[in-house]
């Protein structure tokens, strides 16, 4: 399993490559799993997501922060508003492990796994044969 | 016991949460990091969250077990920073493998005491220095660290979680790609060489 970290909207790593570009350099490995945690609440990492479970050829993982820091470095989100933010992005089929990461508590992952339970993980796709 | 591969074919899975925040709600001082084995060690060893594997093993099952009854299928190992490079920090980077082989102990445990389905994730996490960048600002070219450095001390940790008795590798936490690319190549070196059949 192999989880990467967007630090900011910009998109990329903090080492300066693209979604797509770390993908390419890790996906030799043959991973269970890529995915993205940490760095980002749900929110901002919903289009990172989404565009990494469009690339990837394995199994999808996102477990996020509970939102940004305040300024004491402390995490506001409720379970239910993370729980929110990942239930959609079950429903639109783009994970296939979610949990959470800095500031997320049993609660966080309660609501998590109620909101996930009734939806179904994403399909690996089918690739083709290169000639 | 149906395995992690069968499971993610037939629905999603939940992964845990916070170790970190967990652990600072038990407002620990640093005789508790100490505990007894460490007491006299020359270096403060508060805030090294991996050694209380070791030094407070019940609140680190403790924690695992609250995420288990949450409903995650799968916890990560304390061992974020149980490398010999990040371990400089507190000079105890000679007890790197012990804190791998406790951690994965601990969610083992964990998962026994409750009865559960759930798998162990061997948490690698992304060290304290990095070989994509530099750390002094006056000369780009510098590099704290060489990958093979990096790649030792990823096999040792490896090695620990392994022998812990993970169920799955996990490297997470990735701003640097270098350095995942040497964790990967030490999992797959590690396997070649030992007849542990495992997966990344």
């Amino acid at each position: 399993m192999i989880s990467g970290t967007i630090t900011d909207a910009s998109g990329r790593t903090l080492s300066g490559q693209t979604l797509e570009a770390f993908y390419t350099s890790v996906a030799h490995a043959n991973p269970l799993s890529v995915g993205l945690n940490c760095a980002l609440g749900a929110t901002e990492m919903r289009p990172h997501i989404e565009e990494l479970s469009q690339i990837a050829g394995c199994y999808t993982s996102a477990y996020p922060n509970a939102g940004l820091p305040n300024a004491f470095g402390e995490y506001d989100e409720q379970p239910h508003q993370t729980a929110h933010i990942i239930e959609e992005w079950a429903k639109e089929g783009f994970v296939n492990i979610v949990g959470g990461c800095c500031g997320t508590t049993p609660d966080h992952i309660k609501h998590i796994a109620e909101e996930v339970k009734k939806c179904k993980p994403k399909e690996l796709p089918v690739v083709e044969e290169a000639y | 016991m149906q395995t992690i591969q069968q499971a993610l074919k037939e629905r999603i899975l939940i992964i845990d949460g916070a170790m970190g925040t967990m652990i600072q709600r038990h407002k620990l001082q640093e005789a508790d990091y100490r505990g007894q084995r460490f007491k006299n060690w020359h270096k403060d060893v508060k805030g090294n969250n991996d050694l209380l594997s070791i030094t407070q093993p019940d609140i680190i099952i403790g924690i695992h077990k609250e995420y288990l009854k949450a409903g995650a299928d799968i916890i990560e190992t304390n061992t974020f920073s149980s490398t010999s490079i990040a371990q400089a920090d507190y000079d105890m980077q000679e007890f790197a493998y012990e804190m791998n082989v406790a951690s994965a102990k601990c969610a083992k445990e964990a998962i026994k005491q409750l009865g559960k389905t759930a798998w162990v994730a061997g948490a690698i996490g992304p060290l304290n220095k990095t070989l994509s960048l530099s750390p002094d600002v006056n000369n780009p070219g510098f590099r704290a660290v060489t990958f093979d450095e990096v790649a030792a001390a990823y096999t040792e940790q490896i090695k620990g979680l392994v022998d812990g008795g993970v169920d799955v590798l996990l490297i997470e936490t990735i701003f640097d790609t270098l350095n995942a690319k040497a964790a990967i190549y030490a999992a797959k070196n590690f396997f070649r060489k030992t007849i542990y059949l495992s997966c990344l």
